[in-house]
């Protein structure tokens, strides 16, 4: 029976957590440089062992041998002004004393260039050009004089004239002679490492007092002033140059922004296309527009995401997906920021979903992986992050049908959310939840019942018991008690489901239907049919009108209410519904195979219990093709039709071929589900039976044994597969002659079937049968006569006035009125069974034999040896043939055919 | 030579400080705390909520007006700073991304915080929910009579029919669980921030026209030739970039190489002023005098007439001259 129910999807919560990358904070240092003064023969050289210390901070330090040194600036960015408060070796000085206090830009990119000279070369030095100063000075001086001398003896100036001359020459020269001294000083200063060759020349020359080759050699580096006038005005131009191509940018820019206003508009227009394009279900145009909204902007992030989500989710089109998601990881990967690892992260996450989809699990563990480590490194081991990253990894597993691995993942990432988050979170509960659907694909429904049920405290608490997510935790409890057989406890929660969803999508709502159709499949399991049916109807309401009456969902309708009819006795009722399913299944044959198969092999069951064994045997075999084909040899749905087939032929006197149908059904059952599963007990009762038909009664009640065993294991005591078993050894016992032990066992199948089954049901007819018939051998022809009458009266209601169940009970009364004496009501009721025998089984049939039998025995008791005869003989010709020559049976009529003629010739005249 | 750089250090100190017209004081920031707009329900101040800001200890709390200023020490016009926190009771943010991203400090323009009562946006997003889910319903029942139809009268074959409630069904599904998340979206809709165009297209969604939501979008917006015009547009406007850009480096290098030229020009009139006061040592005043002139002529092409350098020359070549 196909049993449909809602899924639980459980998205894998991504916490909306935001999380902050401590940057590293190190020390930022100004870099420097100490050198001592260029001069004209001797370049500066680097200078080590300079203590240097900036204003503010605590320590100094020490140039290197190379003269580099690194000043820390704390908490200065760059750009910030800083002085420095010390520069100090012992023998040099600063060559600028003013860089003491001076303002300089920290900058992390140009060194501080500090220039000291040794005092000594300093005197040196000043020594030097004071020297030559005065050298020089007196030199012009004495030529100077010179000059005069001649200009007098020329008389070209007055002895006065040459008096005040001279006078003034002195007084010059005196004057000069005291500037020496700071002149020297500044001079010994310059730093001719800044100067290019001319400049030093110049300095050289100035120094050694040739002022006037100086002065020419100066005027030689002046560029024409021409040259320099144009100079001037190209920096003009460039600068409105530059100024008006400044302004283009600007506007520029003014222009971007609007188009970017504008694309933010288009964007939305996007969206709401995209919207509406989904309300109509056209998922192909919804795709298309938020397609063309990612491409508007291809380094949005959150566009590429949304057009590679959508895109893989809703149209599995899983390259494209994947170019929008690579696209993302592309962009963050060439554009650090703040949160560049988380982003990457969460893409590598987003790809290994769509991987997980295709199916292709080495890839999505691949990039889930990728993420758990950024995670791991960047959050820590104990992050919510990571603990998503970990439970994605599991499903991968699962998918891969790894469990235990998967296990595995899930209870890492549990045992880090219970550190993170608070004990009753929804994340732990979606864990939780994880947890259950594994160990219920591994079939521990236990288990899976208890972590579902520790979700479900949760989400009661965290959301309340009106919450859509608490509601579908209460359906899959119900599932999984429905699947573990308790039945009470399934309607239960189910019922909390429909409570939810009633009231959150409304009476009408198409999802609705599914849920009361799980609803009506529990009350079958429970033998309510009345509530069941009431079930069915509102969901088929509900679907006829939402889908129209040819929508598949409403042929699993049709089906379940079919069962309902079937497992309540109402066959017609159930085949018309069977019929109504197949209608519409047998439309899209290669989707619904085994759903036909079903149907037929139901419709089958039908026509097997009304005796419509010809037709029942060409359902069933019409079903195991279709199931063989879908599903293989080795499926136990296949070992159904086995069973049921193998049944058919039992019943129909061919045990040998039922047998043979019943041990491929064992093998089956016993590879797939061990050998103590109720559908193995199943197995063995069946074959059970046909031992019995077949006269090996020990290995009959071996078997029965063995399936009540797993029974009551499974079930409990009371389950009619049990009771079966009890009827079938108490027959056993029965043709072994211990009525005793037949009894005891024919009343326990009883207690079990009122208890279960109610007083109208064919199965019961059954059992009062068996039980009349041992009142029957014990002479209690009227307790024997009560039940055999109970029996028909349930059999003919139920089964039809032409079945053989019915033909037996005619045949017990018989025997009895026959045992009593009334010959005429006897052979009343023989006729009656051989009629139906003959016409549902057939004249070769072994029961049919029996009616021979039992009306020859009737016959002789009325003295007609002849007719006796005919029957008896009838009687042995089929049951020689279909039970073999040493059966009891066959044994018994031959005694009774001995008798008649032992009669016969008695009566014949000598 | 240290006569010179004294003096030019000296210009470099001075500076103008610009006194901006504003009511915020330096370091402080302005902004408001205003709810979105709904149809029929304009946006409104809201009272007493409490912004907090990374890096900074004290809250503000917004006024009656909605108005609030914060404090931030050391920040100045240009700046990035970053919202820790936003709270008041019963409402929520409309953009929950405003924490934490960058926002631009500035002592003129006033930022904007757009918060939403939950009342209202539960409310908001129930109603559009609702008007979603009966349309989808309504196009789903739409869409299975027309199958219907269409297989009646034979236009589509049984197995096509099938496979295509197969595949509706399932659409249906999937849109019902993306409902959500789209009525929220909605839901935060800022109706003051839209045109009348795009009011009335919001509003229409909301409410489930679907179809003149549709039609009205398509009154001044076409879908196929959005990317190209986009596109275009920015390649235009990056193309203006590209080449101004070039301009200026163009020129900037240019620039470069003269500035070169007359810094040298320079050194060679530092370097004849120490001629000059060499000269000048030794009595020498006529060769000084014409040395002076000479940088003169120079120091007025270079910085100006009116450049303090050219002042101070034309003093000495004054005095010098009245000796």
């Amino acid at each position: 029976m196909t049993a449909y129910f809602l899924t639980a999807i459980r998205r894998l919560v991504i916490l909306g957590v935001s999380c902050a990358i401590a940057l590293g904070a190190f020390a930022q240092t100004q870099q420097g440089y100490v050198k001592t003064l260029g001069k004209p023969l001797k370049k500066g050289e680097a200078l080590s062992g300079v203590t240097v210390r900036v204003k503010g901070e605590h320590n100094a330090v020490v140039s290197q041998k190379d003269g580099k040194f690194s000043l820390p600036m704390h908490g200065k960015k760059s750009g910030e002004a800083y002085t420095l408060q010390q520069v100090h070796k012992n023998g040099y000085e600063l060559n600028d004393q003013s860089i003491i206090g001076r303002k300089f830009a920290f900058s992390t990119t140009v060194p501080l260039t500090v220039v000291m000279v040794s005092t000594e070369d300093l005197q040196a030095d000043k020594l030097r050009i004071e020297n030559n100063a005065y050298r020089a000075a007196e030199r012009n001086y004495q030529a100077k004089v010179a000059e005069l001398e001649k200009k007098l003896k020329k008389n070209i100036i007055s002895a006065e004239q040459y008096q005040t001359e001279i006078q003034d020459l002195v007084d010059k020269f005196e004057k000069y002679q005291s500037l020496i001294e700071s002149m020297a000083e500044h001079y010994a200063h310059t730093d001719y490492d800044n100067l290019n060759d001319k400049e030093a020349e110049v300095n050289i020359l100035i120094e050694e007092g040739e002022l006037e080759k100086a002065d020419s050699l100066i005027h030689t580096m002046f560029d024409p002033m021409d040259v320099l006038k144009r100079n001037k005005e190209s920096l003009a131009r460039l600068d409105q140059t530059i100024f008006e191509a400044q302004d283009v940018i600007n506007q520029a820019n003014a222009d971007m922004a609007a188009v970017l206003k504008q694309q933010k508009k288009d964007a939305e227009y996007l969206y709401q296309l995209y919207t509406i394009a989904l309300a109509q279900f056209d998922n192909e145009k919804a795709a298309h527009y938020i397609q063309i909204r990612a491409e508007l902007d291809t380094t949005n992030v959150q566009w590429q995401n949304e057009a590679g989500l959508f895109i893989e989710k809703y149209l599995a089109d899983y390259p494209l997906a994947l170019k929008y998601l690579h696209r993302v990881l592309e962009y963050a990967q060439t554009h650090p920021a703040d949160d560049t690892d988380e982003l990457i992260a969460t893409e590598y996450n987003n790809i290994g979903s769509v991987h997980n989809r295709k199916g292709e699990f080495d890839k999505a563990l691949e990039y889930h992986l990728k993420a758990l480590e950024i995670y791991e490194k960047s959050l820590g081991t104990q992050h919510a992050k990571t603990a998503t990253s970990l439970n994605n990894i599991g499903s991968v597993y699962s998918n891969m049908g790894d469990d235990s691995t998967a296990l595995v993942y899930h209870f890492k990432a549990q045992k880090i959310y219970e550190q993170v988050c608070g004990p009753e979170d929804p994340h732990i509960a979606s864990s939780y939840i994880n947890i259950g659907s594994v160990y219920s694909r591994m079939g521990d429904y236990l288990t899976a019942l208890g972590y579902n049920l520790k979700a479900l405290d949760i989400y009661e608490k965290v959301y309340g018991t009106m919450h859509p997510e608490t509601a579908t935790t209460y359906s899959n409890i119900g599932s999984l008690y429905y699947t573990h057989g308790n039945y009470t406890k399934a309607l239960e929660y189910q019922s909390k489901a429909l409570n939810v969803w009633e009231k959150v999508l409304g009476k009408g709502h198409p999802d609705i239907a599914h849920v009361y159709n799980n609803v009506g499949n529990i009350y079958v399991k429970l033998q309510d049919y009345q509530m069941a049916l009431n079930y069915y109807n509102k969901a088929l309401a509900i679907q006829e009108n939402v889908f129209g009456k040819e929508h598949p969902a409403i042929a699993s309708s049709y089906y379940d209410i079919g069962v309902a009819f079937d497992s309540q006795g109402s066959y017609a009722t159930a085949e018309e519904y069977y019929q109504k399913a197949l209608n519409i299944w047998e439309k899209t044959p290669d989707q619904s195979a085994t759903q036909i198969a079903d149907v037929y092999n139901n419709i089958g069951y039908i026509n097997y219990r009304q005796g419509n064994f010809n037709r029942a045997l060409e359902l069933y075999s019409q079903s195991l093709s279709l199931r063989e084909k879908a599903l293989g040899n080795d499926h136990v749905i296949v070992a159904q039709s086995f069973n049921n087939i193998s049944n058919l032929y039992r019943v129909t006197g061919d045990y040998n071929t039922a047998l043979e149908y019943a041990l491929k059904a064992l093998k089956i059952l016993e590879k797939n589900h061990g050998t103590n599963h109720p559908d193995v007990a199943l197995c063995y009762n069946i074959i059970g039976l046909i031992c019995y038909n077949l006269g090996d009664y020990n290995s009959a009640i071996e078997y029965y044994l063995k399936a009540i065993s797993i029974n009551e294991r499974v079930y409990g005591r009371d389950n009619t597969v049990t009771a079966t078993c009890y009827n079938n050894i108490g027959s056993v016992y029965k043709n072994q002659g211990d009525e005793k032990r037949a009894l005891e066992y024919y009343s326990k199948a009883l207690n079990i079937e009122e208890k279960i089954l109610g007083p109208e049901h064919p199965d019961i007819a059954l059992t009062y049968n068996n039980i009349g018939t041992i009142y029957d051998s014990q002479k209690k022809f009227k307790k024997a006569l009560e039940y055999y009458t109970k029996a028909l009266e349930i059999e003919e209601k139920a089964l039809g006035k032409e079945h053989p169940n019915v033909a037996l009970a005619y045949n017990n009364i018989g025997a009895i009125h026959n045992e009593k004496g009334d010959y005429r009501k006897a052979l009343e009721c023989h006729q009656k069974a051989l009629e139906i025998e003959e016409k549902v089984l057939g004249v070769e049939h072994p029961n049919t034999a029996m009616s021979y039998n039992n009306i020859g025995s009737v016959y002789f008791h009325l003295r007609k040896y002849s007719e006796a005869l005919e029957y008896y003989q009838k009687a042995l010709a089929i049951w020689e043939k279909a039970l073999g020559e040493n059966h009891p049976n066959v044994q018994t009529v031959k005694n009774n055919i001995n008798t008649v003629t032992e009669q016969m010739k008695r009566s014949q005249p000598q | 030579m240290t006569k010179y750089l004294l003096r030019h250090l000296f210009l470099c100190m001075t500076f103008v400080m610009l006194l901006a017209p504003l009511a915020a004081e330096a370091q402080q920031v302005q902004g408001y705390v205003k709810t979105i707009g709904r149809p029929g329900k304009p946006g409104a101040p809201v009272p007493n909520t409490t912004i907090r800001w990374k890096g900074t200890v004290n809250s503000t709390v917004s006024g009656k007006d909605g108005r609030f200023t914060s404090t931030m020490p050391g920040k100045k016009d240009g700046d990035a700073i970053v919202l820790q926190s936003v709270n008041k009771q019963g409402y929520e943010l409309q953009d929950k991304g405003i924490i934490g991203r960058p926002l631009v400090f500035s002592t003129t323009v006033p930022i904007v915080i757009t918060m939403v009562s939950t009342a209202q946006l539960q409310a908001d997003k129930h109603r559009i929910e609702q008007n979603a889910y009966q349309i989808a319903e309504r196009n789903y029942k739409k869409k299975i009579s027309q199958l219907n139809k269409e297989v009646e009268e034979k236009k589509i074959t049984a197995e096509e029919y099938h496979q295509q409630l197969v595949d509706l069904q399932n659409k249906y599904e999937a849109y019902q669980s993306l409902i959500g998340d789209m009525a929220d979206r909605y839901a935060r809709t800022d109706y003051d921030q839209l045109d009348s165009v795009d009011y009335q297209i919001n509003l229409c969604i909301e409410n489930g026209e679907l179809e003149r939501a549709d039609s009205l979008i398509h009154t001044v917006f076409n879908p196929e030739t959005v990317l190209e015009r986009n596109r275009a547009a920015k390649d235009e406007i990056r193309q203006r970039i590209e080449f101004a850009q070039s301009v200026i480096d163009k020129a900037t290098r240019d620039k470069e190489a003269i500035m070169r030229d007359l810094d040298y020009a320079r050194r060679v009139v530092a370097l004849a002023q120490n001629l000059i006061d060499e000269y000048l040592a030794q009595g020498a005043t006529d060769q000084a005098l014409e040395c002076l002139k000479k940088n003169l002529e120079i120091i007025s092409l270079l910085d100006g007439e009116d450049s303090e350098q050219a002042i101070a020359t034309k003093e000495q070549i004054l005095t010098l001259e009245n000796q």
